[in-house]
């Protein structure tokens, strides 16, 4: 069981190019944290580096307060799930699971003990005696996490593990992991690009662009109080819709207005933002789709729209609306809800009004992209 | 696949893309079908013609081998199959009274075996540190191993001579020297199995390491049970190479007959020696050399070919 912990941790490449920039991170023991962010920014090199199969440029990660620098991989105590497996192809399921426990010198009937115990954790117990080619996507995936939990490792690193694998199964590994971590309860680091999967699993997750920490915090924290643009429109799906807007400050209150519509805010935002003393600006405003209300007429304070395009996903309608600032906006309407002229109503160009309350909107500066409120 | 499982057998297929049975006309079968033989003949005919050309001078080795000494001389005749067969050759070959055929042929054995072993691991190393590992010149060595390889062999010739000469390793200590000049270079012959090694993900390696292997343990339990056609061919390029070398071999153990390795034995026999008294024995030594290279190819042919055209494709 283990810490990890990361000081100014930096990466740059042969070619100058730095990709991972002033990286500080401490992860505590028996934490599961996700490391999630589009492609190339460098969640995997800084999980790698962890793993040592990366360099460190600059900086340091400790394990368990012991700098793993320049150590070995072999010598750090840590399992790796690799996005392809990574099977030995020539040896047996059996031997794949035996094999670091038999370059450690383990006895035989010992070796035999933990492989079948991790066989079957992972319900994989008649395949043993099969070679990798001859198993399915899944079964491949809990042969490459057996191989990792017959070790007990102090950090179990899983470097994308599910992207292989079709969407239903996907969904029933996830589960299953989580199941697997409450049975293994070691400190683990994931990566994945999937914002669903690091929501799900996660205690917590790093929100990662380009290199640079975005946020870290619980998946709750990270989906309601996203400190900046980038967070916010990655985490949630559909992602947070973002409109121009202006916040307006009279007196000690503040409030937001948007093509003709004025919306006040509450008191703790007023607190918040007087606290931090910022007058009249443009700002982004972000609001969710599921904190977003659909109205079929016009009402006070209601924002019309045209209706572009309408997504049918079985319990709820994706429905994407432009405003008059050709802002996009997407919301989520539970079809249950809907009467049937209603639905009929739901065509391109036909005209919706939304509306949604203060306690529900984030607000960006524009410019430096940051939470007003949390940033 | 066999080739009969291509031509239609029957004359009505199904066509899968739009789900419908579709009929072929027989008469389009049956020019397909003659078609197709037409071909095949003429490429076996070309095939047999060249073979034959390839072969003859074997063949003519062979023969020329069991024809009988005492009756019939052991020079040059002017027809090719032996009026009288008999082993008189062979025997003369085997017995160490008359000649150094069979030290030669020990010490040939010596220093193909020697370098099949050495090369082996040397361009295995070589390849799969460059195929694996990132260091500073890995780029540069391997540019310059690839221009240094344009040049032939032979270029250096002189200069090793005396090199060699100054360590005492030529007439004879000939057969150290050249397992040292055959080996010497060896890491340069890195390019097929490097490419054959790029084609094993990397990702292999890594999870061996994370597993608690060093890397020399990857190499030997991951990459070489998986890369066994390329193993072999290299072992078997390692042997061959010494093993029908002439032009190295002559003027390192020159002057020092029993030194000599195979093939250079035999050349100085038909050229030197006697040439009519000489000309059977040299076939029958020329068919003894091609023994253990014939039987190493027919065991490992399949390796073999994996290996050469492994590289290009994927492991």
């Amino acid at each position: 069981m283990a810490s990890v912990t990361f000081e100014h941790v930096k990466k740059v490449y042969d070619n100058k190019v730095e990709v991972v920039h002033d990286f500080n991170l401490e992860i505590k023991d028996k934490e599961f944290i996700v490391f999630v962010g589009p492609s190339g920014c460098a969640k995997s090199t800084t999980m790698r580096m962890v793993a040592g199969l990366e360099d460190i440029t600059d900086g340091i990660i400790k394990i368990n307060d012991r700098v793993v620098n320049d150590v070995e991989p072999k010598d750090r105590d840590i399992a790796m799930v690799f996005q392809n497996y990574a099977l030995y192809p020539h040896i047996t399921v059996y031997e794949n699971l035996a094999f670091s426990l038999r370059l450690r010198k383990m006895k035989n009937e010992e070796v035999h003990k933990k492989v079948c115990e991790a066989a079957e954790i992972l319900g994989i117990t008649e395949y043993l005696g099969r070679k990798p080619k001859a198993l399915s996507g899944g079964q491949r995936q809990r042969v490459a996490i057996g191989r990792a939990i017959v070790r007990d490792p102090q950090v179990f690193l899983m470097d994308e593990p599910l992207s292989n694998l079709d969407a239903k199964l996907r969904n029933q590994m996830r589960s299953e992991i989580i199941l697997l971590r409450k049975r293994v309860n070691t400190t683990f680091i994931y990566v994945t690009h999937d914002q669903t999967e690091a929501m799900t699993l996660g205690d917590r997750i790093v929100v990662m662009k380009d290199g640079w920490i975005m946020q870290v915090g619980t998946p709750q924290e990270v989906f309601d109080t996203p400190h900046n643009l980038f967070v916010a429109g990655f985490i949630g799906s559909p992602q947070m819709n973002f409109l121009k807007a202006k916040l307006e400050k009279e007196g000690s209150t503040y409030s937001v207005s948007l093509l003709g519509v004025k919306i006040p805010l509450n008191a703790d935002q007023n607190d918040a933002l007087a606290k931090k003393g910022i007058g009249s600006q443009d700002i982004t405003l972000g609001v969710r789709p599921e904190h977003t209300t659909a109205l079929f007429d016009n009402q006070s304070n209601s924002i019309e729209c045209t209706i572009l395009v309408n997504e049918m996903m079985g319990s709820e309608l994706h429905l994407h609306l432009k405003t008059k600032n050709d802002d996009n906006i997407i919301l989520r309407l539970p079809t249950i809800d809907l009467t049937k002229e209603q639905r009929a109503q739901l065509t391109y160009g036909n005209k919706m009004y939304i509306t949604f309350q203060a306690k529900v909107m984030h607000l960006f500066d524009p410019k430096t992209e940051k939470n007003l409120i949390y940033g | 696949m066999n080739t009969k499982n291509e031509i239609p057998e029957v004359d009505i297929v199904v066509d899968e893309k739009a789900g419908v049975i579709r009929e072929i006309k027989p008469e389009k079968l049956a020019s397909k079908k003659a078609n197709e033989r037409r071909s095949n003949t003429i490429i076996y005919v070309i095939l047999v013609l060249m073979s034959i050309i390839w072969l003859a001078p074997f063949v003519f080795l062979v023969f020329q081998s069991f024809r009988s000494y005492a009756l019939e001389g052991g020079g040059m005749v002017d027809y090719l199959l032996p009026k009288t067969w008999s082993l008189d050759n062979y025997r003369w070959l085997f017995n160490p009274e008359n000649s150094n055929f069979l030290r030669w042929y020990g010490n040939t054995f010596i220093i193909a075996l020697f370098c099949s072993v050495i090369q082996t691991m040397m361009i295995l190393s070589v390849s799969y540190t460059l195929s694996r590992l990132r260091f500073k010149g890995r780029k540069f060595i391997m540019n310059t191993v690839l221009v240094l390889g344009l040049f032939p062999g032979f270029l250096t010739m002189i200069t090793l001579y005396f090199l060699l000469k100054q360590l005492g390793l030529t007439q004879t200590g000939a057969i150290p020297g050249l397992i040292l000049i055959y080996c010497a270079s060896s890491g340069m012959g890195y390019y097929i199995s490097k490419g054959f090694f790029d084609t094993l993900p990397k990702s292999l390696d890594e999870s061996a390491r994370i597993d608690g292997a060093t890397r020399f343990q990857v190499f030997l339990k991951i990459i070489m049970p998986l890369t066994k056609p390329i193993v072999i061919y290299t072992i078997l390029m390692a042997f061959m190479a010494p093993w029908g070398d002439y032009v190295f071999a002559s003027y390192v153990a020159f002057g020092s007959e029993p030194n000599y390795n195979v093939a250079v034995g035999l050349y100085r026999w038909v050229n030197v020696a006697d040439y009519q008294g000489y000309f059977t024995r040299f076939c029958a030594g020329g068919v003894l050399v091609a023994v253990p290279i014939t039987i190493l190819f027919m065991c490992l042919q399949k390796y073999y070919v994996e290996g050469v055209t492994g590289g290009a494709v994927k492991g």
